[in-house]
């Protein structure tokens, strides 16, 4: 909650009875309350936001699935790579460079650099002289060989 | 220190290190409370605001900067309303204010809170808040002629007396400032920041008690002096005079305003004389006497002790200053003062270059040393009701130093901890469209190590608004030195229509009205360079040429570096070209520009 105005809430924690009763009143108390520890000032005659409102739930969930990856060959398959473009390493200049699909590559493929490996939301960069191994989370493990620091 | 106990000294070192960083955590938490619970953009992003703690007599003990420039004006504001008061005329609860730009050295938007900090009914230190508000009146956007023209003036008085506010004080002022919800809330943020200094204050007094507190202070003051006698003494004895100038004044467009200083260096200390700065001048340029002996402490402080100590007031004890009143950092009621940052970087900026000859290594290139910060104001589509809102500071290129290239892209030095404004936040906010905020290309000042970069941004009207700009330091760039190339100016272009207009005669707009669609673009200067271009590393050369900061053609126009086709340096071709050729400027050359 915040002060009509004001950029930066503080965060309220309220008794589910406040919204039972539909208090308003002790809610704006409670903040201004909240602002006075928080601050060592408030100014109840003003205003307030709600500005995002979270509700903490107790339960017993499922355990997560663990993420696995199939197992493959050192080799990745063919389908994980999606082409080969010119990259531009600093000491080497450009050079043809592999362009694979993470989502695509199995365990124990290995892939020497240069390398880029593409997934959804991101890009890795495996440089010249580096190794690149993907374990059985489909973690990748980039031994470095170059001299990139 | 005023009291007798603080000369006893006696507190072991620990003692002292940990209440120096006690006192630091005081002003930051002062600086967080304040941006937590304002109401500006310009306070809670952009930091435009200061927040200190003093002795009993004013001097700074800590400062939360905020603005380097106000390491004086906010000292000298407590001492001002202590004179006024007289101590026994401050009583527990009280509360003062004032924004008098004559006191604070400033201009009026920044309201100034100073709270007592009361141990067993005696006066132990102060705490102080400035914090700049939005609006204060007077005239919206134009040039202004003389401090009436400029907003509210509320001289020293209580704000709060005896844990009483003077409501009738806060009534006065709300109905004098745009925005004033606005303004209240912000005020209402400075007396969080005065209040929670004084608790945190009194905590640490409360934990080591009020002489070891006190006592460290004083050691700590008299550390930053020994320090700072110590790197001055390390300075080569001698005179160093300098000269650099600014646009002009905002009326007489063309006719530059001279900006001279001289250093006096013998043993531990140093004088610093701005008499010969230009009088002052009828634009709104001017600035208060404790701003122009703040432009001497910043130096002197940036020379000696940079990263030694924090800012307090022993760290100025071997520095005179020569500050006669009436000129354009000590200027006199009714001289108007609203832009009064702008001018005393450049004088900051003359006193490194004054000493450049004798401490190259501890000195740098001239700065773009402008806020380049334009103002809009218009009516909000969605509210319906007037907006105001700075945008920026942009940010720019400072010099190159003599081991280091100028950084990029970073607030000039008045600001010294200040933020840009958020391209996310301006449009969420305000009827705007940022459609470029980049690194300006060519902008540094070529050199052994070069100038850092401008930066660039246009932004768009979404809807009509009133543009205006006091930028300076367009015709006169940022230097470089032994050798290193000036950087580009500050500069401002308006699109209208689609049509872009890029060469006004200065970078000062007043009020230009943009309609929908229309745009403007702020461009900042870069850093001047140090040394000769053709010494620089043709790899750091190549290097800048391939992140887009210097082109192929003033890569091999100024610094000699001759590019293959993929980028790399030549290395026979550069030294054949190196060898064959002196400095020479990029204007004077007919580039052959390497593809690629």
């Amino acid at each position: 909650m915040r002060y009509v105005g004001q950029e930066h809430a503080v965060t309220v924690e309220l008794p589910g009875r406040f919204f039972a009763e539909k208090d308003r009143d002790a809610i704006k108390r409670r903040f201004d309350e909240v602002h006075a520890i928080r601050y060592g000032t408030s100014a109840p005659k003003e205003p307030a936001d709600l500005v995002s409102l979270r509700t903490t739930v107790l339960g017993r969930m499922r355990k997560p699935p663990r993420h696995t990856v199939h197992e493959g060959k050192s080799e990745p398959p063919k389908e994980a790579l999606r082409t080969t473009k010119e990259v531009f390493f600093r000491g080497h200049g450009f050079m043809p460079t592999p362009v694979f699909k993470r989502p695509a590559l199995q365990s124990g493929n290995c892939v020497n650099g240069p390398a880029l490996i593409e997934e959804h939301a991101s890009t890795t960069v495996v440089h010249p002289g580096d190794v690149m191994t993907v374990d059985g989370f489909g973690n990748l493990q980039i031994q470095i060989g170059s001299d990139r620091k | 220190m005023s009291t007798p106990d603080a000369k006893a000294h006696a507190v072991d070192p620990v003692t002292v290190e940990v209440i120096r960083n006690g006192l630091l955590a005081v002003t930051e938490e002062m600086k967080t409370n304040l941006t937590r619970t304002a109401y500006n953009l310009i306070i809670y992003e952009a930091l435009d605001f200061t927040v200190g703690l003093f002795t009993a007599n004013g001097d700074t003990v800590s400062i939360g900067l905020g603005l380097p420039m106000f390491i004086r004006g906010m000292s000298e504001t407590v001492k001002a309303k202590i004179k006024h008061y007289g101590l026994d005329g401050i009583k527990p609860g009280d509360i003062l204010v004032t924004n008098d730009a004559y006191t604070t050295g400033s201009h009026l938007n920044h309201f100034t809170f100073t709270m007592p900090v009361f141990h067993k009914r005696e006066i132990i230190a102060f705490t102080c808040c400035m914090a700049h508000w939005l609006d204060v009146g007077g005239t919206l956007g134009q040039v202004t002629t003389d401090i009436y023209s400029e907003g509210i003036q509320i001289p020293i008085v209580k704000y709060q007396r005896d844990g009483v506010v003077n409501q009738e004080l806060v009534d006065i002022i709300a109905m004098n400032v745009r925005l004033h919800e606005k303004a209240m809330g912000d005020l209402r943020a400075q007396i969080t920041a005065v209040t929670t200094g004084e608790r945190r204050f009194l905590e640490l007094v409360e934990r080591y008690g009020k002489d070891a507190v006190l006592g460290s202070i004083a050691q700590i003051m008299d550390q930053s002096e020994a320090v700072a006698r110590a790197n001055t003494r390390s300075i080569p004895d001698g005179i160093y005079e300098a000269e650099s100038f600014m646009d002009d004044d905002g009326f007489e467009i063309g006719k530059k305003v001279p900006i001279r200083v001289r250093v006096e260096k013998r043993g531990d200390e140093m004088t610093i004389d701005l008499s010969e700065v230009s009088r002052q001048v009828r634009g709104f340029y001017n600035s208060g006497v404790t701003t122009g002996i703040a432009c001497a402490q910043v130096a002197f402080k940036c020379l000696t002790t940079a990263t030694d100590y924090p800012v307090n007031d022993g760290s100025f004890r071997n520095l005179k200053v020569i500050m006669p009143m009436g000129r354009v950092i000590s200027a006199e009621r009714p001289y108007p003062m609203r832009v009064w940052m702008t001018y005393p970087m450049t004088v900051i900026d003359t006193v490194f270059k004054a000493l450049a000859p004798a401490i190259p290594d501890r000195t740098i290139a001239g700065h773009h040393a402008d806020l380049v910060f334009p103002n809009i104001h218009g009516i909000h589509p969605a509210e319906g009701k007037l907006f105001i809102v700075g945008i920026g500071p942009l940010g720019g290129g400072w010099g190159a130093k003599k081991n280091e290239d100028g950084v990029s892209v970073t607030v000039c030095i008045n600001d010294g901890d200040t933020h840009n404004s958020p391209s996310e936040q301006l449009e969420a906010k305000y009827p705007v469209l940022v459609e470029r905020y980049s690194i300006r290309e060519d902008s540094s000042g070529a050199g052994r190590t070069r100038g850092g970069l401008g930066a660039e941004m246009v932004v768009q009207a979404l809807s009509p608004f009133s543009l205006t700009t006091r930028i300076d330091r367009m015709h006169c760039k940022p230097w470089g030195l032994e050798g290193g190339g000036e950087a580009t100016g500050n500069s401002v272009g308006i699109r209208r229509s689609g049509k872009w207009e890029i060469d006004l005669p200065n970078a000062k707009v007043f009020n230009v009205r943009l309609g929908r669609g229309d745009a403007y673009m702020m461009q900042s200067g870069g850093g001047g360079g140090f040394g000769d271009p053709l010494e620089r590393d043709p790899e750091l050369v190549a290097e800048d040429v391939r992140e887009g900061y210097v082109s192929p053609a003033i890569a091999l126009g100024v610094y000699g570096v001759v590019l293959t086709m993929g980028g790399e340096v030549d290395v026979v071709a550069t030294q054949a070209r190196r060898m064959g050729k002196g400095p020479v400027r990029a204007e004077d050359e007919a580039f052959e520009v390497i593809p690629g």
